[in-house]
């Protein structure tokens, strides 16, 4: 003081005006600040959550995929049940057709059925009645037989056909597998 | 730093409240950046701060939190002391009450404390930041003559007259004279002490000389002759003082003096007198601006 009994009253910038804009700022700029970490925090928890479902995606693409070659090797299986299915029909009558093919008068005591081709084990009353009524229809089926006799107890004949078909003819390699 | 900043940045406004007789004159100056950019004044016929002055106050002061309301002190106890040593002021003024001033190591200037707080209680309504002594307001109006002269210089305000001597700067005598209003007078003329008698008398043979003019001045001129008169006739006798004899007087006229008053001054007392009017809301917001530096 150089002049003045007194001192001056303090002088503050915080005038009532300057208050409420300071208040005003502060609220606005605590709300956006607020919105901007609210978003933040939104933005993490999806980004989180993304990342999650990115794995869980993963892990049911790895699903899918598994499941695809369960379906695939399910589809190959019921194919090759059908083929077999369609296979065992074809055995089954061929087996009811072989069956059909042997007359009342010849009897069979073993029959094996390979995979190309048939051997019968029988008893025939001659050679004619087995010649004209299995031979050959034997023949109709199959590329190659072969026939051999001997004589039985009672004076029938034995006899052994074994009957083949051509390599080209026998079912494919899976079929093979599968039987 | 950034205080100073944005105090830049706000314009000051500066109140200067004086009290007269029997209005109140306000001065209102608006500065920004190291310069006046308006000034209103106004006067308000009342004794004391009322709605109006407030209103008028408020409106340019509520604009900026820079306001300064100053105020000259009107204390009757005040005056001015040619010494600025605290041990030697006792030697002028026995006051433990009083406040005081020293100015430009030389001299100081005292007011009583009580009436100091008395004066912020008047102003409570709108504040108050300088009470400014009259005989600072005097030496900063007459800050060239006070540093080159030796002379008179008086402040004459509505109820008050500040009377000092200074001698190149150097304060010899000065006194704070409080006038009586018109019905004070008239009282006392109805004393019958002897000192009154001794007025009554001065007053009846200054009233003869100006007795062609009756007009209301008459008895605030011849109040204010015989007050620097008496005055003077202290300077003089109070071995005190360093007393020399007085060819100058500055007046410095707030009030617009009458011819009278200086022609009786220079014929009766053969003294030079100069007469200058002042704007005391100027030069109160000038003091206050340089109390802040500006």
């Amino acid at each position: 003081m150089k002049y003045s009994y007194i001192k001056p009253r303090h002088k503050s910038l915080l005038t009532k005006e300057i208050q409420m804009i300071l208040a005003f700022f502060s609220i606005t700029f605590f709300i956006l600040f607020a919105t901007y970490f609210f978003l933040l925090m939104k933005d993490y928890s999806y980004k989180k959550e993304m990342h999650q479902l990115h794995i869980s995606r993963l892990g049911i693409a790895k699903n899918i995929d598994n499941m695809k070659v369960q379906i695939k090797f399910i589809e190959e299986k019921s194919l090759l049940a059908q083929k077999i299915y369609t296979k065992n029909t074809v055995l089954k009558d061929s087996i009811k057709n072989l069956f059909d093919l042997v007359p009342q008068r010849i009897t069979l005591s073993e029959a094996k059925l390979l995979e190309n081709g048939l051997i019968l084990h029988g008893i025939t009353p001659n050679k004619d009645v087995y010649n004209f009524m299995l031979q050959a229809p034997l023949r109709s089926i199959f590329q190659r037989t072969q026939s051999s006799f001997y004589p039985a107890a009672n004076g029938w004949l034995r006899f052994v056909s074994r009957n083949y078909v051509d390599e080209a003819l026998v079912l494919p390699e899976e079929l093979k597998n599968e039987n | 730093m950034l205080l100073k900043f944005f105090e830049s940045l706000y314009q000051k406004v500066f109140v200067s409240i004086i009290s007269r007789e029997n209005s109140i004159d306000v001065y209102i100056e608006l500065y920004s950046r190291d310069d006046v950019v308006d000034y209103m004044r106004n006067n308000f016929p009342t004794s004391h701060i009322n709605a109006e002055i407030l209103g008028f106050i408020i409106k340019y002061t509520r604009e900026t939190p820079f306001s300064y309301i100053s105020v000259l002190d009107t204390s009757p106890f005040q005056g001015a002391l040619p010494t600025c040593e605290a041990n030697m002021l006792s030697f002028y003024h026995d006051g433990n009450q009083s406040q005081y001033m020293c100015h430009d190591e030389k001299w100081t200037s005292y007011t009583s404390k009580l009436d100091l707080a008395d004066t912020k209680k008047r102003y409570e309504s709108t504040g108050l930041d300088f009470i400014f002594s009259p005989f600072t307001l005097l030496a900063n109006f007459f800050q060239e003559k006070i540093r080159d002269d030796f002379a008179l210089f008086i402040l004459i305000e509505d109820t008050s007259i500040s009377l000092s001597v200074f001698d190149q700067s150097e304060l010899l005598f000065a006194q704070y004279l409080c006038m009586k209003n018109n019905d004070e007078v008239n009282d006392l003329f109805l004393d019958d002490t002897l000192e009154v008698l001794d007025l009554e008398a001065e007053i009846y043979q200054i009233k003869e000389t100006f007795f062609e003019d009756e007009t209301e001045n008459f008895h605030e001129d011849n109040q204010r002759f015989l007050l620097i008169q008496n005055s003077i006739k202290d300077f003089y006798k109070d071995e005190k003082y360093k007393s020399k004899f007085i060819e100058n007087i500055y007046i410095a006229d707030s009030v617009g003096i009458s011819s009278r008053l200086r022609d009786s001054l220079e014929e009766e007392m053969f003294l030079t007198p100069f007469v200058m009017d002042i704007e005391l809301g100027e030069e109160i917001t000038k003091l206050a601006r340089m109390e802040l530096g500006l």
